[in-house]
């Protein structure tokens, strides 16, 4: 063990007998040092990661050669070569991306309106088809006003700053979005994070809470696919006064009878004060945006600085997620068809004793719990012809790694049909599924 | 790379640890004010807790806890990155010769009386008690998943009138995991000091536990920066 140990000491990595992944390192530890200059730490992490990249990390930010569409065209980072291979990792949950109807509308955009909105949506950036997508969430959603902001991240970041300040406390779901976090933090108000989905948590916190407060949750959390017991969470947040967030950004367009989420699912959409969502995710664009009230809209756009200080929406981008609102809202069979999907790989994999977590949603975790052989896994599934990135500490916890499904409506059960038995039998020859 | 010149060695039996959250407000407190606490997300830092069996070494036989926070560690141009650093905030042992030589030997803030440290395993849990003069101090379990080899290298923090760190290495068979099977329960007692009981996560985030281990310390060097 002596000569192990030395060998890890002096930065000679993994040591025989030793189970040192990446030399003993991951993304954790090269966040947070100390010394005199800042490059100390980016060069340590340059040297890991160079040396981690031929070990895995080249699975990472692989080009797609085309659109996010059920097959892709991929140029691997490894070989250099390009591949078709079954895309199991895009949004796009409802097939609408790749559409005629949202492409042509995106092209008369760019004909019309020019490549960007040019200015802030305060001053110059407002465009009438922003107002239109705006007014058509608001209906769809149900709500008084609907606010855009140019990313789903900056939903976050800009609504819950622009309304917390210091002295409040906002609690947020220890799974919560970073863009949640980096919201309240940026507030500078208490941020808080409860159990993930533990209302009594939540309760024991409210109580100990300080100031205005905010509770945070997401309908359904993507990295698990499990889904807020939000009836409960909602309660607890109304009995100490708090308001309440939800980011619906995975679950519109996929849960309740209407698609508008798990709150409709719930049947408790009113007594949520904010309902943030994207329309990078089902509708497979770009954006954000926070339906609530006037007065609300009316203090976000006056405060909100991640909107206020960026250009508004791409006009095409605009037009393409409005085309694309409409073919959701008026083709319900889309998300029946997803759901169709949703079913039939939970139960292939199962009766294939996958491994699926507690999913309960369309987003479907396939569980490997090895930081370290996930990346030969990965690489022989991209082999095989699957396009399905891993998942690892510290976005998930320690040895709780995994490829993360996400099922759309335009796969079809022969391409689903095709993922099952390659990931079966690649996790049996790995020894992750053990007969 | 310099290589590592160990000063002291000691075998354990088990060496088991929970990690838990705790307000960064209340780490920065136990803290002295040239270490920076590590944080698991933003306002919530790392208090560890751990219990070892040592069968030999310079103190002889002992058990021992260990409470730390975890702290920003110190980049040096000439070592490898640690895998953590910790300061420990306050130790405890079952022999008052241990005591006094980790007082000595290696600065670090020692609770003078005796502790008793029981420690039962049972389907893959470890349980530790500890406590003193019959009194308990704290309680807590880890479970153990998979096994594997592993040699981990941290920077320990120290502090009397002066400022020291040194390397420590573990090696031994280590299951590590986060899900959150184990707990830490904190009593009222004056071993605990200014930490804020009711603020420390009863549920661990991350539970590490190492059997047939060795704990190797290079020399402790003392800091410029002033205490």
């Amino acid at each position: 063990m002596d000569e192990d140990i030395d060998a890890v000491v002096a930065g000679k990595g993994s040591a025989a007998g030793v189970r040192a992944p990446f030399d003993g390192y991951d993304l954790s530890h090269f966040y947070h040092g100390t010394s005199d200059d800042i490059l100390d730490m980016v060069r340590r992490f340059d040297q890991w990661h160079r040396r981690a990249v031929p070990e895995g990390y080249h699975l990472y930010s692989q080009a797609l050669q085309q659109g996010a569409e059920p097959m892709v065209r991929v140029r691997t980072r490894k070989a250099g070569k390009v591949r078709d291979l079954i895309n199991l990792s895009s949004y796009n949950y409802l097939g609408i991306a790749q559409r005629p109807e949202v492409r042509s509308a995106a092209t008369e955009a760019l004909e019309r309106y020019g490549l960007g909105a040019s200015g802030s949506p305060l001053l110059s950036g407002t465009m009438d088809v922003h107002e239109e997508l705006a007014h058509e969430l608001s209906k769809f959603k149900r709500k008084r006003s609907t606010i855009l902001f140019p990313t789903g991240y900056s939903a976050g970041l800009g609504f819950i700053s622009a309304l917390m300040r210091p002295g409040d406390t906002v609690l947020c779901d220890q799974y919560c979005h970073a863009s949640a976090v980096d919201g309240a933090i940026l507030s500078k108000s208490r941020t808080v994070f409860f159990r993930h989905n533990d209302p009594s948590d939540l309760d024991r916190r409210l109580r100990m809470a300080r100031g205005r407060k905010l509770v945070v949750v997401e309908g359904v959390y993507s990295m698990d696919g499990d889904l807020c017991p939000l009836p409960q969470i909602v309660e607890v947040a109304a009995r100490h006064g708090a308001r309440t967030l939800i980011d619906e950004a995975h679950s519109t367009f996929v849960f309740g009878e209407d698609g508008r989420g798990v709150a409709e699912h719930f049947g408790v959409e009113d007594e949520i004060d904010f309902h943030l969502g994207t329309l990078s995710k089902a509708l497979g664009g770009q954006g954000g945006y926070v339906c609530s009230t006037e007065e609300i809209a009316d203090y976000v756009t006056a405060y909100g600085r991640a909107r206020l200080f960026s250009c508004n929406l791409a006009p095409p981008v605009a037009a393409g997620v409005l085309a694309g609102l409409r073919i959701a809202t008026a083709e319900p069979h889309l998300r029946e068809q997803l759901w169709r999907n949703v079913r039939y790989l939970r139960r292939r994999l199962t009766e294939e004793a996958v491994d699926i977590g507690r999913t309960a949603s369309h987003i479907i975790p396939v569980m490997v719990n090895d930081d370290v052989r996930i990346f030969p896994l990965t690489e022989k599934l991209q082999e095989r012809g699957l396009f399905l990135p891993p998942v690892i500490y510290p976005a998930v916890s320690k040895n709780r790694s995994r490829l993360r499904i996400a099922a759309s409506a335009a796969h079809t059960q022969e391409q689903l049909e095709i993922a099952v038995q390659v990931i079966a039998a690649t996790l049996r020859e790995e020894g992750i599924i053990q007969e | 790379m310099t290589q590592a010149t160990y000063v002291a060695r000691n075998t354990f039996s088990e060496g088991v640890g929970v990690f838990c959250a705790l307000p960064t407000e209340d780490a920065r407190r136990l803290l002295p004010p040239h270490l920076t606490p590590m944080e698991l997300r933003h306002g919530s830092a790392i208090l560890s807790a751990a219990v070892f069996d040592f069968t030999d070494g310079p103190a002889g036989p002992y058990r021992e806890l260990v409470m730390s926070i975890h702290v920003a560690p110190l980049i040096e141009a000439d070592r490898a990155l640690p895998q953590a650093a910790l300061y420990p905030f306050h130790l405890g042992s079952t022999t008052l010769s241990a005591c006094e030589y980790a007082i000595d030997v290696w600065h670090f803030p020692h609770w003078r009386e005796r502790l008793e440290i029981r420690l039962s395993q049972r389907e893959g849990r470890m349980e530790a008690w500890v406590g003193a003069a019959g009194e308990p101090i704290l309680e807590l379990a880890a479970t153990g998943t998979s096994w594997a080899p592993a040699a981990q290298i941290y920077q320990s923090f120290m502090q009397d009138e002066a400022s020291y760190m040194t390397y420590v290495t573990h090696a031994g068979e280590l299951s590590e995991h986060e899900e959150e099977r184990g707990f830490l329960r904190l009593f009222e007692h004056p071993f605990h000091g200014e930490l804020a009981l009711s603020q420390v996560d009863v549920v661990p985030f991350r539970e590490t536990w190492m059997r047939s281990g060795t704990q190797s310390f290079e020399q402790a060097r003392m800091l410029s920066t002033p205490a």
